[in-house]
């Protein structure tokens, strides 16, 4: 045999393999020929119980009559014939002896069938077709015990009621043997084609092995293949993560960057504020009371500035006790300011392991904050604020993810009227459904293209000329993960634009509901 | 466990009847059963009906039925109505009057015992009969003329030559309601061909006519 691989070792594997698939072809060949021939031979029971009754039902004395002897050979012969070889097929299926059992069954149901139809020359095609039938299991084998039977039943016959099988012997002494020679005839036929069909089960065999070889080099080779791409992935996800966690700082940074113009524009305020403080004048109040300190009465009640001091004094505290307020207030803000960068910078690390803290939200207060955040800066611009409040039920989301959302819309909003000749910012909020309230900010700003509306959440994307893109995108990233969305609207370049900020409502509330 | 006990004695009882049912032995006897059934059967296909007086040496007087034409042979055949076996002798005689040369006449007696039904004689025998060229059918009653010709089972030929002597009687089936080449037909074939044959009488294979029960009657 020719080398089928370079490896001898191989080769042997394959044909042992061969061998083994060989094996598992003719058994399942062979029972699969089994049951059809144990279904062929109970049909076959009961089509000579059926031929007996139609074609014999009586035998006749005058007007006397009994069942006739066929009927009881098609049933209770026919049945010893074909029942024992069907609980072989049913106890020892694919056997040797079962094939041949089933082999001498189904001539022996030819001779049955023949005397049953009273010899009809047609029924003799049962023979034929029989063994033809036989040749399915492709063991030649198959065919010795049923021509031997065939041959058993023409010497038996012969030899004890030879007018049974031989006809006449006056016309045709040798028929008999133009019968046997179409049987040989025929077997000769059938066991060319089973020996050829049983040398093509062993090429289909070892065709077979040959391909589980290469299937199996194949699947080595894919998974070598695979363990590095398995490699490579893992190298991609580090990296991956690597540029998220950069992604997620760069967010991070642009929400710090927005808390920190609010909180430049209050630092200024107040530094504004402690320069304008009317000190300078108390000083002078001060160096006046000092130069006077001998005759201070006379001073206040007889100098003409003396006189006048109470109600400087009066006017210098209501002047300082504003600036106080002032500056507290803008100290107040800064104090949020930098709380919320606090929370900003927790929210990376909570980012970075990928939890959530959801509480339930008082969102008209959490909108007051983002718009106080930014409210220098709307005052500035000019920016008129319309608040639609709506009842709603509860919501529970993470509060700084929500608040850092809402300042960068208010931001965007407040960005996008800057060359708008009306500069209205309406923010608030209303029921879209029992599952889930709707937060929106609507400007009259420059507006959204329509092929920007899906784009505008990609990351990396601004219409701005100082933007990074950063901004939505980290927005709709942190809805996402509160189970919320976020989503625009705009009816056109110039005719302003509206971001709803979806969130689901409480649990608790959908359960009470 | 008793239940798994029990459970495990089941299923080596039904181990050790399958191991049984399939044994040598067990082949031994369904090849000796098969082969005594067959046998059986071959031997009711090949005992013949009893046979009953000789038929006349000469064609009988007072058979009014049946029209000898003179010159030619004559046949008789007696059948049962109702007999399954007859098909093949009707089979039979379908290939010896193509096979004649319309050399001989045939005529068909259905015998009717009394009591028997006004339907008796209307089955498939009657028109299998009737569709052989060449032969002509009768109702024979009482089976009046079935006694005149000696016929006590169904299928039973008798032949007479052209000057009405007897010349065969016996069956034409090697076997019960078996067809196929037999010797019967060929002694009548030689009748036909040589006017002479060696083998004047066969045994008749068929259902009793009851003719012998309605003479004791």
């Amino acid at each position: 045999m020719q080398p089928l691989y370079a490896s001898p070792e191989l080769d042997k594997q394959i044909e042992a393999r061969a061998l083994v698939l060989r094996n598992e072809y003719d058994q399942a060949l062979w029972k699969h020929t089994d049951r059809m021939f144990a279904v062929l031979l109970f049909v076959e029971w009961l089509a000579a119980v059926a031929t007996a009754v139609w074609l014999s039902p009586r035998a006749w004395e005058g007007l006397d009559y009994r069942i006739h002897p066929h009927i009881w050979a098609a049933v209770f012969l026919g049945g010893i014939i074909a029942l024992y070889p069907i609980v072989f097929v049913i106890l020892r299926p694919g056997e040797a002896i079962t094939r041949y059992l089933i082999a001498t069954a189904q001539v022996l149901y030819s001779a049955l069938l023949i005397h049953l139809s009273g010899g009809r020359i047609e029924t003799h095609f049962h023979v034929f077709v029989s063994l033809a039938f036989l040749s399915f299991y492709r063991d030649w084998r198959v065919l010795v015990p049923a021509t031997i039977v065939v041959a058993l039943d023409h010497a038996v016959r012969g030899t004890f009621w030879p007018e049974s099988v031989f006809g006449t012997t006056t016309i045709s002494p040798w028929r008999w043997m133009e019968h046997a020679g179409w049987v040989v005839f025929e077997d000769i036929i059938l066991v060319w084609s089973c020996v050829r069909g049983a040398k093509e089960l062993g090429i289909l065999a070892m065709r077979q092995s040959l391909l589980e070889a290469t299937n199996q080099r194949v699947e080595a080779e894919v998974a070598r293949q695979t363990a590095a791409l398995e490699q490579v992935h893992r190298e991609l996800i580090t990296t991956a993560r690597r540029a998220g966690m950069a992604d997620i700082a760069t967010g991070v940074l642009h929400n710090v960057g927005n808390v920190l113009n609010s909180v430049n524009v209050s630092s200024a305020v107040i530094g504004n504020t402690l320069r304008k403080l009317k000190v300078a004048g108390l000083a002078k109040i001060a160096v006046l009371l000092g130069e006077h300190e001998q005759d201070l009465a006379a001073f206040m009640t007889t100098d003409s500035r003396g006189m006048k001091l109470p109600g400087f004094l009066t006017q210098l505290a209501g002047h300082l006790t504003a600036e106080q307020e002032t500056a507290l207030n803008e100290v107040d803000h800064l104090q949020k300011n930098i709380e919320h960068i606090k929370e900003i910078v927790k929210m990376q690390q909570i980012h970075a392991s990928s939890t959530g803290f959801s509480e339930r939200l008082d969102l008209r207060e959490l909108i007051e904050t983002a718009l106080q955040m930014n409210m220098q800066s709307l005052n500035r611009h000019a920016v008129t604020i319309v608040r639609e409040f709506q009842d709603i039920p509860p919501v529970s989301a993470d509060k700084h993810k929500v608040l850092q959302i809402l300042v960068n819309l208010i931001t965007n909003a407040k960005q996008a009227m800057k060359d708008s000749p009306e500069r209205i910012l309406t923010v608030g909020f209303l029921a879209a459904n029992e599952a889930s309230v709707r937060i929106f900010v609507r400007d009259t700003g420059c507006g959204v293209r329509t092929e920007n509306m899906t784009r505008i959440f990609s990351h990396g994307f601004t219409t701005k000329t100082d933007g990074h893109g950063f901004g939505l995108h980290s927005s709709a990233l942190a809805a996402k993960e509160m189970k919320g969305s976020l989503s625009v609207h705009s009816d056109g370049p110039g005719k302003g634009a509206i971001f709803t900020l979806e969130l689901p409502v409480a649990a608790s509330s959908l359960r009470a509901a | 466990m008793p239940g798994i006990q029990s459970a495990d004695a089941g299923c080596m009882a039904a181990s050790k009847l399958a191991k049984l049912a399939t044994s040598t032995p067990s082949m031994v006897i369904w090849a000796g059963t098969v082969a005594i059934g067959m046998a059986g059967l071959v031997h009711y296909q090949m005992t013949s009906g009893a046979s009953g007086r000789e038929a006349p040496h000469s064609w009988p007087a007072g058979v009014d039925d049946i029209v000898r034409k003179p010159g030619r042979l004559t046949l008789v055949m007696a059948l049962h109505p109702q007999c399954p076996c007859s098909r093949a002798s009707l089979h039979e005689l379908s290939q010896l009057m193509a096979r004649s040369g319309e050399k001989m006449d045939a005529h068909i007696l259905f015998v009717k015992s009394e009591g028997a039904p006004a339907d008796w004689c209307d089955g498939n025998l009657w028109k299998q009969a009737k569709d052989i060229p060449g032969v002509s059918v009768s109702i024979d009653n009482d089976a009046k003329d079935g006694s005149i010709f000696g016929a006590t089972t169904s299928g039973q030929v008798i032949v007479y030559d052209a000057s009405g002597t007897i010349r065969f009687s016996g069956g034409i089936t090697d076997g019960r309601g078996h067809e196929g080449d037999n010797t019967g037909l060929s002694a009548i074939l030689e009748l036909i061909r040589d006017g002479k044959t060696a083998v004047s009488t066969t045994p008749v294979y068929g259902c009793s006519l009851g003719v012998s029960r309605l003479k004791k009657q």
